[in-house]
């Protein structure tokens, strides 16, 4: 069973549909387009399909086929297996992507991602160029020490991340029963948005279930529009500034901590984490959003209300 | 893709040039400049806890400066046709450069290295920034 390079056959479809939503979201005033931000995310995508090229692709190849020597059972190259890696690879990617948001070593390479204040086509492209040697050996070697050949492998993440370019826009709305199943544009505007309300959710790649499975689902409320990008925007559309900027501020925080404690926290700790408590993390802010607008606020208000003596 | 890396990413850069200029044509327009009540929209959303109290507003409508309660500051730029925000507690270390009627803001981070606004208030904005400088 061949595995195309499906990534490099769909380049020719990217273009075409960037260029259809750029005119769509024109004519449909629906998001709106920033050509520098489009010009950094673009490049960004092809900084990281050339990153691989600088040693980091051929020591991931090696590890593969070290993996592929131990693997447990011999899991043939055919159709099922290939269905059963792809959901296996879906589900791999839903917790990989949720320790990226909430672990800062891997949100350093992740933010890259989220550091648009747009949502389009373009904003699917604006990958990292970092972190990728860690990602593919703790995530995604795993599968090949099954038994799922390492080609198969590669196909399916390539498969999964193929899926994941459509979501990328505003100008698709809710889908019906297929928003049940599958990440759509509406439940990834609400991964990519800062509201309070949709911080820490949908994670999912391909299939929404494991976000409603582990309790992380949140739909799109109509009267809350998403508002995208990260909690402390970029001042810049510099692409090596917006690759580097997180690690770089891991280094300074590492250089100023005190303890030990303080390093552990600054790298692995959440985003945001400070010894002090003095900057948000996601958590804190969603807290913060709850005590004003949750339940637990109308809960006091009603409690008031009837508390309150009857005219 | 022919995959001669050279020529792919020749074509790659052609491609991402095309859609670049597209993106820019069917969007190109001047960008308007900051009123108070978008900085102050964006500030709300961004640092909800910040009360603004003064603002500066840059002559070009580029920034805005904004004293808060409790003598915080806050700046808001803009990046395009968006805005970015940055906020500075009290006895931060801020460098700041007059030069006339003109008032350079020396972030501390990486992406946001500097703004500069201008405007006749720009003197009284620097003595006030003046103390958390000097700490």
């Amino acid at each position: 069973m061949e595995f195309p390079d499906i990534i490099a056959l769909a380049v020719p479809v990217f273009l075409i549909l960037v260029i259809t939503e750029i005119v769509a979201v024109r004519i449909m005033k629906r998001g709106r387009y920033e050509a520098r931000d489009s010009a950094a995310s673009l490049l960004m995508g092809f900084g990281s399909e050339l990153a691989p090229l600088l040693g980091g692709g051929a020591i991931v190849v090696a590890a593969f086929a070290g993996a592929y020597e131990l693997r447990f059972f011999d899991i043939p190259n055919t159709l099922w297996a290939v269905a059963l890696c792809f959901v296996i690879d879906d589900l791999r990617y839903y917790w990989w992507h949720r320790i990226s948001h909430e672990r800062r070593w891997f949100w350093a390479s992740h933010v890259v991602h989220h550091s648009s204040q747009h949502y389009n086509l373009t904003t699917a492209l604006r990958q990292t160029w970092t972190g990728q040697i860690l990602t593919q050996i703790l995530f995604r070697a795993p599968l090949v020490l099954i038994g799922f050949h390492p080609a198969m492998v590669v196909f399916v993440g390539a498969l999964n991340l193929l899926y994941q370019f459509w979501i990328h826009t505003e100008i698709i709305g809710r889908l019906g029963p297929i928003e049940w199943v599958f990440n759509t544009p509406s439940h990834h505007r609400v991964h990519h948005a800062t509201n309070p309300k949709y911080l820490d959710a949908n994670y999912a790649g391909t299939l929404i279930v494991w976000d409603r499975l582990f309790g992380t689902f949140v739909r799109e409320d109509e009267s809350e529009k998403p508002r995208y990008g990260i909690i402390k925007n970029l001042g810049t559309f510099n692409p090596i500034i917006i690759s580097f900027h997180e690690w770089v501020g891991i280094l300074k925080d590492v250089r100023s901590a005190k303890s030990f404690r303080d390093v552990l926290g600054y790298t692995f700790g959440p985003p945001g984490w400070s010894p002090d408590g003095s900057r948000q993390t996601s958590v804190m802010i969603k807290e913060r959003w709850q005590r004003i607008n949750g339940p637990d606020r109308k809960e006091a208000d009603a409690r008031k209300l009837a508390q309150q003596p009857a005219e | 893709m022919t995959g001669n890396l050279f020529i792919d990413s020749s074509i790659s850069l052609l491609a991402i040039g095309s859609m670049v200029l597209l993106a820019w044509l069917m969007f190109r327009g001047p960008v308007p400049p900051i009123t108070m009540k978008e900085a102050a929209g964006r500030l709300a959303f961004d640092e909800p806890d910040f009360q603004p109290l003064n603002w500066f507003i840059d002559c070009d409508g580029r920034s805005a400066l904004v004293e808060g309660a409790g003598g915080e500051y806050a700046l808001v730029s803009r990046l395009g046709v968006d805005l970015v925000t940055r906020r500075f507690p009290p006895g931060i270390a801020l460098k700041t450069h007059l030069d006339g009627d003109g008032l350079t803001v020396f972030a501390t981070d990486i992406t946001t290295r500097s703004v500069r606004l201008c405007g006749p208030d720009a003197a009284q904005w620097a003595s006030k920034l003046a103390p958390i400088s000097d700490k």
